[in-house]
């Protein structure tokens, strides 16, 4: 009786953890979580529990094998360790899902400083950028309205390395979007998002500095679009960039709010 | 500048998103654990080894070339071939180099380190990851397995079979006994779950532990070491088990950190996917906790000293 109720806990457990999985991928919210080549495995994973789960409560183990001593299958006999297991995975992950809300606060732009402080590491980027043709994340894309380009941070940044790609922006007006955190003055701040490589935990902020004329007066965190001209210089070895923007505007988060 | 500051927003968004990354590698594992408890006689395991200890854990090292899973998936690996009869120390081998010797994570590593030396830099952590974990192996065969594993985990003879354990039967001369594949594949998922659910127990703690400091620790308060050999070395072995990254994307990570020296980069890229606050959540459903806490220190210094002595001057010698 004991194997049959562990049988349906543990069940409950890879159905629970699969439907989160599941609605995680057909519902979108897993862009904000996982790089697209990590994506899939939620999908196939949520598929897995639910088969395993099926296959669970259609048999049973042998009692008569686990009496012979030396079994190890805790939750496949063991109540408490079935509903330890169901409270720590299950309980857990929808707790989760409930919670969070698929982003980071400021305080990780504290935590975790920028990535791109140093001009070395836009060298990261350099390998990223593709010019003229579309880069890893469809940065530089076709010509848009008004004469401007339409790019994203890593972009800018992968210019900083990438010659061809350099002289490209730096002629013409680029829009290009992030999460406004002020500046020391009110004449600059930081267009920032966060950069992923496998999931949002090992996400870091990566920044361009924006000047503008005069105060933009939205909060820190608010997404704008930026339509400026990008100032590429070089002193003591380091790479400059400054974004002179024409225009600050509020926009709502983008479908993928990081970049990868 | 506050060195700790926690956010539920921050922790549940990095805690589902370590569940997402880590969560379908266990569960690989789990399925190849479950194929080789079902289906791989005993013999065919002891077979891929060396008869002789040496060999044995030399070869152990490299297996992670052919089976590429990462610290997270070979956990539940490492629990089914220890029961399988697999001595601890090739087991141990195994489950400290796959992290590190594996294509993806070769791949990934020469990607990260473009502009800085990244065929030096792949090949050192891959050396020395392989050296390490070689080290270790030998070390642990000198050790009575009994007062390191986990009770289950024990082999003692006819009696250690388990619930759903078929394969040994025919190892041990049952060969005539058949199960039909329905049955067998039945009992391989049945497996797969128990050992999901065993694994990913402790993986949840871990990373609810790894999504708190991961999220909470501010990371600049490490800088200021970057000047020191010995204490950039230190912070940075930290750091990595803090940050619990997976082996395929830290080199990523370590990568950026540039104000630090190349060696404590190494040891960053060595140390954690060896041991973080996560794996030492799933190295308990292995084994006893005085040995993976003994493992853990043990991992440290030895990382740190070869980082220290050797990587840093090979470094120096290729002027970086």
């Amino acid at each position: 009786m004991q194997s049959r109720i562990c049988n349906v806990i543990n069940a409950g457990t890879l159905f629970g953890l699969g439907t989160v999985f599941l609605s995680f991928y057909g519902t979108g919210r897993i862009e904000q979580y996982l790089n697209p080549s990590f994506r899939p495995f939620v999908m196939v994973g949520g598929i897995l529990m639910f088969i395993m789960g099926v296959t669970c409560l259609l048999t049973l183990p042998s009692e008569h094998s686990c009496s012979e001593g030396g079994c190890d299958h805790r939750h496949a006999s063991r109540l408490s360790m079935s509903l330890a297991s169901f409270g720590l995975i299950c309980v857990s992950v929808l707790a989760g899902s409930t919670f969070s809300k698929d982003a980071f606060d400021q305080q990780i732009f504290v935590n975790r400083g920028s990535m791109d402080e140093d001009a070395k590491l836009s060298g990261g980027f350099a390998t990223n950028a593709v010019f003229p043709a579309v880069s890893k994340n469809g940065i530089v894309r076709d010509l848009a309205v008004d004469d401007s380009i339409v790019v994203e941070i890593t972009d800018l940044l992968g210019a900083i390395k990438n010659e061809p790609l350099r002289n490209f922006i730096a002629e013409k007006n680029v829009v290009v979007v992030g999460e406004f955190v002020a500046g020391p003055t009110e004449q600059n701040f930081r267009l920032t998002r966060m950069f992923i490589w496998c999931c949002a935990a090992d996400a870091r902020p990566i920044h361009v500095t924006v000047e503008v004329s005069a105060p933009v007066g939205v909060p820190d965190l608010q997404w704008v679009k930026v339509i400026g001209r990008p100032e590429y210089s070089f002193a003591d070895g380091h790479a400059h960039l400054l974004v002179k923007a024409y225009s600050v505007v509020p926009i709502k988060a983008p479908k993928d709010a990081m970049l990868y | 500048m506050r060195w700790f500051a926690f956010s539920w927003q921050n922790f549940w968004f990095s805690f589902l998103a370590l569940v997402f990354e880590g969560v379908p590698f266990i569960l690989l594992g789990s399925l190849i654990s479950g194929i080789i408890g079902s289906f791989v006689p005993a013999r065919v395991i002891s077979g891929l080894l060396p008869k002789s200890r040496f060999p044995a854990i030399l070869v152990s090292g490299l297996l992670g070339v052919i089976f590429p899973v990462c610290d997270c998936g070979t956990v539940p690996i490492v629990r089914r071939i220890l029961k399988k009869g697999v001595p601890l120390s090739c087991g141990i081998t195994y489950m400290l180099a796959s992290p590190i010797v594996n294509p993806l994570v070769i791949i990934s590593t020469i990607i990260a380190f473009q502009g800085q030396a990244p065929l030096l830099t792949a090949g050192l952590r891959i050396g020395f990851g392989y050296f390490i974990a070689v080290v270790i192996g030998l070390i642990v065969s000198s050790l009575p397995s009994e007062s390191r594993l986990q009770k289950g985990l024990v082999t003692t003879g006819r009696s250690s079979r388990t619930a759903f354990t078929i394969a040994p039967l025919y190892g041990s001369g049952s060969e005539k006994m058949e199960a039909g594949f329905v049955r067998k594949a039945s009992v391989a998922v049945r497996m797969a779950t128990d050992d999901f659910l065993g694994t990913g127990f402790y993986f949840m703690i871990g990373a609810a532990i790894a999504a708190t400091f991961n999220t909470a620790v501010n990371q600049r308060v490490i800088l200021p070491l970057a000047s020191d050999s010995v204490l950039s070395i230190i912070s940075m072995m930290t750091l990595a088990g803090i940050l619990t990254l997976c082996s395929t994307s830290d080199a990523f990570i370590a990568a950026t950190f540039v104000t630090f020296p190349s060696a404590a980069r190494m040891a960053f890229m060595i140390f954690g996917p060896m041991f973080d606050l996560k794996l030492i959540f799933l190295y308990s459903s292995l084994f006893k906790k005085r040995f993976v806490i003994a493992l853990g220190v043990g991992l440290f210094f030895f990382v740190g000293l070869i980082c220290a002595i050797f990587v840093s001057e090979l470094y120096a010698i290729q002027d970086l």
